[in-house]
């Protein structure tokens, strides 16, 4: 660091950096064009982890996508395996269609739901600590606990649903048993989650939101609903971006709850995709046609991606002036 | 959000109470199984509080099965990972949300689509990596990779995070010659503390509840971790309820604990966030 | 935070990779000490006392061989099929494993064990005399040997002696002697046992079990399952079968005398607690229900049998060496020890973990006499003696799946009878057999 006096300290490793840097790059975007090459330094762990241990697996498997292998002996068949899953695989069109059930009641409903469970949360309540905890705990039950929680809530006969039901005189329906709700029955089951790290998500974005906004949308005379329109719903769209995108990521992929509760049944009625594809892969050893499944799904999610990235432009803010 | 009127407080208290009720029946009822015999749990109509309590349904749960060792080792695991998982999500998601270098979409796409492929097809390709290297059956496969990034949910989140700070700060900072570390650490890591937390709360979460990466890379019983160890004990004691949920409870609890204390943290994150115009 | 923190923090991170370096490369195989002796390792599933007996037998087996070292690894049951796989596939396998049968063909088919033939040809000659012959085929696959049979057995019916006499019925072990035990004689039974109060169910007769623990319901009214090559379902137009199936199915639907899938969850009605009157089983569950049931007394009898036939359900697991071993001797010297007279005592007579594979054993008072339920042992002799083996080829995960998913019409919903049940499922298993979809 140069001093003020016009003196130099010894060369701290700052400046050795910095002066590397300075002679490595080409200034053509000028001192910004150098500041902004420090982000190929920040993102070195990632792209060094991804180089290594993920883009040599993913390109295998999109190798394995197009071969026949049950881990004994390899042999590559084309497009066989995609052919197949789309024309002559009725599984394949169950599992996909009750995935996109799943998704479709799902994400909007647990979204909306952890974004009012954080607002209720974010009150400055007496004991506001345990209701949290409180509201958290079933995500943070373990899956097989959890499954055996839900069977029981499940339970046409001894389960809680049902004898909750029966107050209002519903006779409550066989459940998990009965092809016709088991699919309905998992989509419930998520809703419990919403609670979880979703809403803890939406919570740390609402107490990112700075009380500054808020006094000054008082001084402006707004109230309650406009206040929520113009500047919690604002300032929270990145955080509502990202559960949305993770959100329609995670549930396509929604796997633990079929394969420990239900085992794709019954006859197939909560088969999942990817339970689909792990059955595929480990029980069948139709390790290419697992792959196939994945790059298909893999395309799927890219495009929903894609799509709200694009559209995101034009409802998501980003205080820090940022966009894509 | 500013307070209001009494009423509204009282009406989001009941709301909260009503709500709190709904959501932990289900983990009461495990409370409630684990400490009862075996013939009550069956019995019509449910006893809520049983008597007398079978605590030591507890003990068998914990004595059956060396939990001791699988305890250790889970904490052991999840503390490495934990520790690298935040440290380079948080430098990774920086470099993304702060800096405009050639490929940085891409990248990022790139980054998000490693999400999209499920992991059930890269796992054996990762599997015959780490034999490789002659580590299996060691923890290096679960620790280590959370050093790389540690994930793209961690760094989606802290990016988004980082994108909600003004640059003000950083342009300021920029102009008095500071590196990018020094805004990194002094800027933007103080005020993403409640999204710094998440993530430390989820990585605990994922770590802790992993059960198909200790099942797949550890062989030696006394490496093996609680959720591999709750599958035993499942196995072994599948029809008996009432141990299955005290097992189970056992392997919550530090989960339940680290949520409670880390309630703090998200409080405190509002006085620290108040930004100067 | 400042400077002090972020180097704190790098200090930590830096300190955390070394330290997850090392952690991984130091915690490796402590116990290959240099002492000198060979380590066999050897895979394996069970309950506690199962392995505190099969450590009993490595035991001894070390004391009979001091140059040998034996580590056993035990995996959670559920999860040891994909594990075993995953060894096998990155050839981490260890020496010697333990296969359940549903899978040991298509692991077989992929070469992964030794065949054993050369190391029988070493022993004296008659080595495989002993064994029952049905146990031996198991271990086959293209005609030849590749493991030999551990945890042995057929499905049988533990049976609530409590219950029955308390109903004013005859005893299910007398009647099977005096060869009265039959489908009338079973039924019977199974809705005599059933108790319904206030409209809720408290007692049921019988269990309904899961694929294939009851084929041999199927067997005993005439029926076949598949062709003798294993290239077709026949159910569907197998009327032996069909009557079978829907006898069994019946017992549900029709007569209540078994829970429905929704009364049966969450282990309501187990045998160990008296709500049960019949139970369809292997010989694996008794050390299980000797350690849990207290309140009454329990035996076993034979499954009934049927106006066609009176076979049962026999199964075993293969025990294998792994063809890449690195000490394939000293592993059949382990295996050969673990299928040994003694070992079989041990794991059979004193646990009643399983049935014996070698005849010596069966016949040995020392078996058949017993101080804890079950006491008639002879059920355990005949069991096997009318038994016969499930058609389980190298696809079976997957068919039998397919099996499973349009059986469940019929018993988990009642939806469809036997007969179009069992067509639809023949259809799609045949389609799976033939190669076709089954890609």
């Amino acid at each position: 660091m140069a001093y003020p006096d016009g003196k130099r300290a010894t060369l701290g490793w700052r400046d050795v950096v910095r002066k590397a840097t300075l002679a490595a790059g080409i200034t053509r975007r000028g001192a910004r064009g150098n500041w902004d090459r420090w982000g190929y330094l920040f993102i070195a762990p990632w792209l060094a982890g991804f180089l290594i241990f993920t883009a040599g697996p993913m390109l295998a498997s999109l190798y394995l996508s197009f071969c026949k292998y049950d881990l004994y002996e390899l042999r590559w068949v084309g497009t066989k395996n995609y052919e197949v899953l789309l024309t002559r695989d009725p599984l394949f069109w169950k599992s996909l269609t009750n995935t996109a059930i799943y998704v479709l009641f799902s994400v909007p409903l647990g979204l909306t739901g952890s974004l009012l469970l954080a607002l209720l949360l974010n009150q400055k309540v007496k004991g506001i600590a345990l209701f949290r905890t409180l509201f958290y705990l079933p995500s943070l039950v373990p899956a097989v606990a959890s499954a055996l929680v839900w069977l029981w809530v499940f339970h046409p006969e001894a389960g809680i649903l049902n004898y909750a039901l029966g107050w209002f005189g519903i006779a409550g329906p066989q459940w998990l048993q009965d092809p016709r709700t088991a699919l309905v029955s998992l989509i419930l089951m998520s809703l419990w989650g919403i609670g979880g790290a979703r809403m803890i998500i939406f919570l740390a974005g609402l107490q990112g939101i700075p009380d500054e906004q808020y006094e000054a949308a008082s001084l402006d005379g707004a109230r309650g609903w406009a206040v929520f329109r113009h500047v919690t719903l604002p300032m929270l769209s990145p955080t509502i971006l990202f559960n949305l995108v993770l959100g329609i990521i995670g549930s396509f992929q929604v796997f633990t709850s079929a394969y420990v509760m239900t085992n794709g049944g019954p006859n197939n009625a909560t088969l999942m995709y990817v339970l689909y594809l792990y059955n595929n892969a480990f029980r069948y050893f139709k390790m290419g046609k697992a792959s196939a499944m994945a790059w298909i799904l893999f395309v799927i999610l890219l495009a929903f991606t894609l799509i709200q990235f694009r559209h995101a432009r034009r409802w998501v803010y980003y205080e820090g002036g940022e966009s894509d | 959000m500013t307070s209001g009127g009494a009423i509204k407080r009282a009406l989001v208290f009941v709301a909260l109470c009503v709500g709190a009720a709904i959501f932990s029946v289900p983990f009461l009822w495990t409370v409630s199984t684990a400490l009862k015999t075996n013939q009550q749990v069956f019995a019509v109509p449910p006893q809520w509080i049983p008597n007398p309590p079978q605590w030591g349904n507890f003990r068998r749960a914990w004595t059956e099965l060396p939990f001791a060792t699988f305890v250790l080792n889970t904490v052991t695991i999840t503390a490495i990972a934990v520790v690298g998982q935040v440290a380079t999500a948080s430098l990774v998601a920086y470099g993304f949300a702060r800096f405009r270098f050639r490929g940085r979409n891409f990248l990022f796409y790139l980054m998000l689509s490693t999400m999209m492929l499920p992991a059930q097809v890269t796992m054996i390709p990762v599997f015959l990596f780490w034999r490789e290297l002659r580590l299996i059956d060691t923890f290096a496969p679960l620790t280590v990779p959370a050093y790389f990034g540690g994930g793209a949910f961690s760094i989606f989140l802290l990016r988004q995070f980082f994108l909600t700070i003004p640059r003000d700060l950083d342009e300021a900072a920029m102009i008095d010659g500071a590196t990018p570390f020094c805004i990194f650490h002094r800027i933007l890591l103080p005020l993403a503390r409640p999204a710094i937390v998440t993530v430390v709360l989820f990585s605990f979460l994922a770590h802790w509840d992993d059960f198909m990466g200790p099942l797949i890379y550890l062989n030696s019983m006394e490496r093996y971790t609680v959720s591999i160890g709750l599958r035993m004990f499942q196995d072994m004691f599948g029809t008996q309820l009432e141990l299955l949920m005290a097992a189970s409870l056992v392997h919550v609890l530090p989960t339940v604990v680290l949520f409670f204390v880390a309630q703090r943290y998200f409080i405190k994150g509002v006085a620290l966030t108040g930004l100067k115009g | 935070m400042d400077r002090r923190d972020f180097l704190r923090r790098t200090l930590l991170a830096g300190g955390g990779s070394a330290l997850a370096a090392t952690a991984g490369c130091g915690m490796r195989f402590q116990d290959e000490r240099d002492d000198g002796r060979t380590t066999i390792r050897y895979m394996a599933w069970g309950n506690p006392e199962q392995i505190a007996v099969e450590r009993e037998i490595i035991r001894a087996f070390e004391a009979r061989h001091p140059h040998l070292r034996v580590r056993l690894f035990m995996v959670p049951g559920s999860a040891y099929a994909d594990k075993l796989q995953l060894m096998l596939a990155s050839h981490t396998a260890p020496d010697v494993m333990r296969a359940d049968h549903y899978y040991f063909p298509a692991l077989a088919r992929k070469e992964y064990f030794l065949p054993l033939e050369p190391f029988i040809e070493r022993e004296p000659p008659g080595f495989l005399d002993d064994f029952v012959p049905i146990a031996i085929e198991e271990g086959k696959w293209r005609g030849r040997l590749y493991g030999l049979n551990v945890l042995f057995g057929a499905v049988m019916i533990y049976y609530n002696q409590d219950l029955f006499a308390a109903a004013g019925l005859p005893d299910p072990y007398e009647l099977n002697r005096q060869g009265k035990w039959d489908w009338q004689a079973f039924l019977r039974a199974a809705r005599k046992l059933t108790r319904y109060e206030n409209g809720r169910a408290v007692q049921f007769g019988t269990n309904m079990v899961t694929w294939p623990l009851y084929a041999s319901v199927i067997w005993n009214f005439g029926g076949e399952i598949t062709d003798p090559g294993i290239t077709r379902m026949t159910m569907g137009n197998d009327p032996g079968a069909i009557a079978g199936m829907q006898a069994y199915a019946d017992l549900r639907w029709k007569w209540h005398c078994s829970p429905t899938p929704a009364e049966s969850a969450l282990s309501a009605f187990t045998f160990e607690s008296g709500r049960l009157a019949m139970h369809w089983g292997w010989a694996g569950e008794s050390p299980r229900f000797r350690r849990n049931i207290k309140s009454f007394r329990w035996d076993l009898t034979t499954t009934p049998s049927g106006p066609a036939g009176n076979f049962t359900v026999v199964k075993g697991n293969q025990l294998c060496i792994y063809r890449e071993s690195r000490h394939p001797n000293e592993a059949w010297e382990f295996v050969k020890f673990m299928t040994g007279p003694e070992a079989e005592l041990l794991l059979c007579g004193k646990l009643r973990r399983a049935v014996p594979t070698r005849r010596s054993v069966l016949n040995d008072p020392r078996y058949l006499e017993a101080d804890q339920p079950p006491y008639h042992t002879d059920i355990f002799l005949e069991s096997i003696e009318r038994g016969r083996t499930l058609p389980i080829d190298w696809r079976y995960q997957e068919w039998s799946q397919a099996f499973n998913s349009a059986l469940e019409t019929l018993f988990n919903v009642n939806e469809k009878d036997a007969a179009a049940a069992l067509a639809d499922a023949s259809e799609r298993v045949t389609r799976i057999l033939a190669g076709e979809e089954g890609f």
